[in-house]
């Protein structure tokens, strides 16, 4: 993480997503997370989140700063969408995160 | 990412989600990017703009594309779209030149002249560089 930059620090974007999408108790799959910058701004109240992405060297990132209380409710996978094996009818939100 | 991709990726979603599962995308729109100066007395300057490449442009278009081709063939329902400016800040020059090497595919490099003005500028006391992202966020209710 770069110390001297900060992107969205007005939290304009999280207002956004929440307006849009109630998070509270769903399971989510998020496509692209990166270093799960968008991850953070929701997975507080999901029920569970996998989040993915196929950089490792981001997703090594994401896992490092996961907080000890999310843990057991988030995780992140180095995998790009079309790879990954996934079950059917098992997530209630998909978030493409700047990532199409 | 590419046209059959997007698609490719929506078929493996639509299978992951539940009846009445809802996506959510967020990606940038294909417009510049100002550039502004954020002074110690939070007054701001417009100094200039940055663009996204042709490349990532065409990306852009073609994912939304994909997305309302998939509206139209009745997959998906676009419930409800949000435009927001993400803004990014940069307290050094520095910070700002790795997010432009990190992200140099996705830019039209900037001239020589604006980096050096605004190099300058960051040397003052608490001046910030403001990068406004265009976005937008969309609420789909999936019909697979």
């Amino acid at each position: 993480m770069d110390q001297d930059s900060m992107r969205d620090p007005e939290g304009v974007e999280t207002q956004t997503i929440h307006d849009l999408i109630d998070f509270k108790g769903q399971d989510v799959l998020e496509i692209g997370c990166g270093e799960g910058r968008l991850t953070w701004r929701y997975a507080e109240t999901a029920k569970s989140v996998l989040a993915i992405d196929p950089d490792e060297a981001s997703i090594e990132v994401a896992r490092e700063q996961t907080p000890s209380k999310l843990r057991s409710r988030v995780g992140f996978m180095a995998t790009g969408i079309t790879d990954v094996a996934l079950a059917d009818n098992a997530f209630d939100i998909a978030v493409l995160s700047w990532s199409i | 990412m590419p046209r059959e991709s997007v698609v490719d990726a929506l078929n493996v979603i639509y299978r992951a989600l539940r009846r009445g599962g809802v996506i959510l995308d967020v990606h940038p729109l294909a417009a510049p990017c100002p550039l502004e100066l954020r002074s110690a007395d939070s007054s701001t300057t417009l100094i200039g703009q940055t663009e996204y490449s042709a490349e990532f442009s065409h990306t852009i278009a073609l994912a939304e594309q994909s997305l309302t081709q998939q509206e139209v063939e009745g997959r998906l329902t676009n419930e409800q779209h949000t435009d927001f400016p993400t803004v990014h800040h940069f307290a050094t020059a520095d910070s700002w030149a790795r997010f432009r090497a990190k992200n140099a595919q996705d830019f039209v490099p900037v001239s020589e002249d604006l980096v050096a003005n605004v190099g300058q500028a960051l040397t003052g006391p608490d001046t910030v560089l403001l990068m406004t992202e265009p976005a937008r966020a969309t609420r789909y209710h999936a019909k697979p």
